[in-house]
């Protein structure tokens, strides 16, 4: 039985088919289905709330980076060229599905940017990629599931 | 270069350092699981290096940016299990190339009696690696090669205490050893390498904590304190509420 299921929402989370290897983000994938729970990637902030919207989805826990493209949700914010879309769509999370408990997972290590990302209800972690290999990522989902 | 440019270049930057360690992760992780018919024996080397290239993308971006446009994110970490021993690790290459002995830095002492406190582990793994490769940098013969870390409670504050038995710090230096970009007189001398970042960062990482990096005793030997406040038991830093323009 699986521990959890996570909606991992990423830009660099693209098809896997698409390169031999694929991209460096499936090793996180690849780290959490090692730790025995069920990953649903979304490139991106259109993806991922048309994935959080079907019924059969329920998610225990969402994953989200800071930086990625805007896409059609967030074209006519202020996303900063989409250095913030991860924010907006954290704080669309907390609006509509109060109980989503979010991960950061980023490389932006600007100061603000991340100030802002904790002050969001639901985020109960933080992360920065050069702090976080993919085992640790998993512990970390772990003990927020845990809690 | 523009100040926007330089930033995204820094982004660039850091995904092959992130990429490459997950990758050296989930080597290391199918090799355990033996699903290689191969053995890789250098790990630790490759892991050591890895962290190189991050701590210098940190330093790189203190210098360019300044301090306190960098994040501080603090946890509840215990400094002899948490901090001390990866920085010690990441001088292995350092005591190699110098003929040193890892074995020479003691700092294991009533292990259990020393508390958590809420600290960024990442920059304060820093401030050790640095006052580390300070010392190994200015150690004055393999013999005499000697660091040892240990601890003091007092009534406001939790100390770090760093000695070292290398060639001491000149009386009248006692300051300027904190300022960017300086280097000590004996550094031409000794032929030592460095661009005079590492004990400055090193203060304004612990400034950032609420507390103080200072020089107690010139030599004999020379005694860094970490001076951090009793209040990081229980919270972690005002002064982690940084405000800075977006990238």
């Amino acid at each position: 039985m699986k521990k959890g299921k996570v909606l991992f929402v990423d830009d660099e989370l693209q098809a896997e088919q698409d390169e031999p290897h694929g991209d460096y983000m499936w090793y996180y994938v690849r780290a959490l289905q090692d730790a025995d729970f069920e990953v649903t990637p979304a490139i991106g902030p259109d993806e991922a709330l048309h994935k959080l919207s079907t019924k059969e989805a329920q998610f225990d826990l969402v994953i989200i980076d800071i930086m990625m493209p805007p896409g059609k949700t967030f074209e006519k914010e202020d996303t900063f060229e989409g250095l913030r879309t991860g924010i907006f769509l954290a704080r669309i999370f907390q609006e509509r599905y109060s109980e989503l408990p979010i991960l950061v997972l980023t490389n932006v290590l600007n100061p603000q940017a991340l100030n802002e990302t904790q002050e969001i209800v639901n985020v109960k972690e933080v992360l920065t990629k050069p702090n976080c290999t993919p085992f640790h990522l998993a512990e970390e989902v772990k003990h927020i599931l845990e809690q | 270069m523009k100040v926007d440019s330089m930033n995204k270049l820094a982004h660039e930057f850091r995904v092959p350092v992130v990429a490459f360690r997950a990758a050296l992760e989930r080597l290391q992780y199918e090799c355990r699981a033996n699903r290689y018919t191969f053995q890789f024996d250098h790990f630790e080397e490759l892991w050591t290096y890895c962290d190189v290239m991050k701590r210098l993308l940190l330093e790189l971006d203190a210098v360019r940016k300044g301090i306190q446009s960098m994040p501080l994110v603090p946890k509840k970490t215990h400094f002899f299990t948490q901090i001390i021993p990866p920085a010690v690790r990441f001088v292995k290459p350092l005591l190699q190339k110098k003929k040193l002995k890892a074995s020479n830095i003691k700092y294991q002492e009533e292990l259990h009696k020393t508390p958590e406190l809420y600290v960024d582990p990442g920059m304060m793994t820093q401030v050790i690696f640095n006052l580390l490769e300070n010392s190994i940098k200015y150690s004055a013969c393999p013999d005499d090669f000697k660091i040892k870390i240990d601890w003091n409670d007092t009534d406001s504050s939790f100390e770090i205490i760093f000695r070292d038995y290398g060639i001491g710090v000149p009386e009248g230096w006692e300051e300027k050893i904190f300022e960017s970009g300086t280097r000590g007189p004996n550094a031409h001398k000794y032929d030592v390498a460095g661009e005079g970042f590492g004990l400055w960062f090193a203060r304004e990482i612990i400034l950032r904590h609420g507390g103080n990096l200072i020089l107690r005793k010139h030599k004999n030997p020379t005694t860094f304190v970490i001076i951090l406040p009793n209040s990081l038991r229980n919270a972690p830093p005002q002064h982690s509420q940084i405000t800075e323009q977006i990238l």
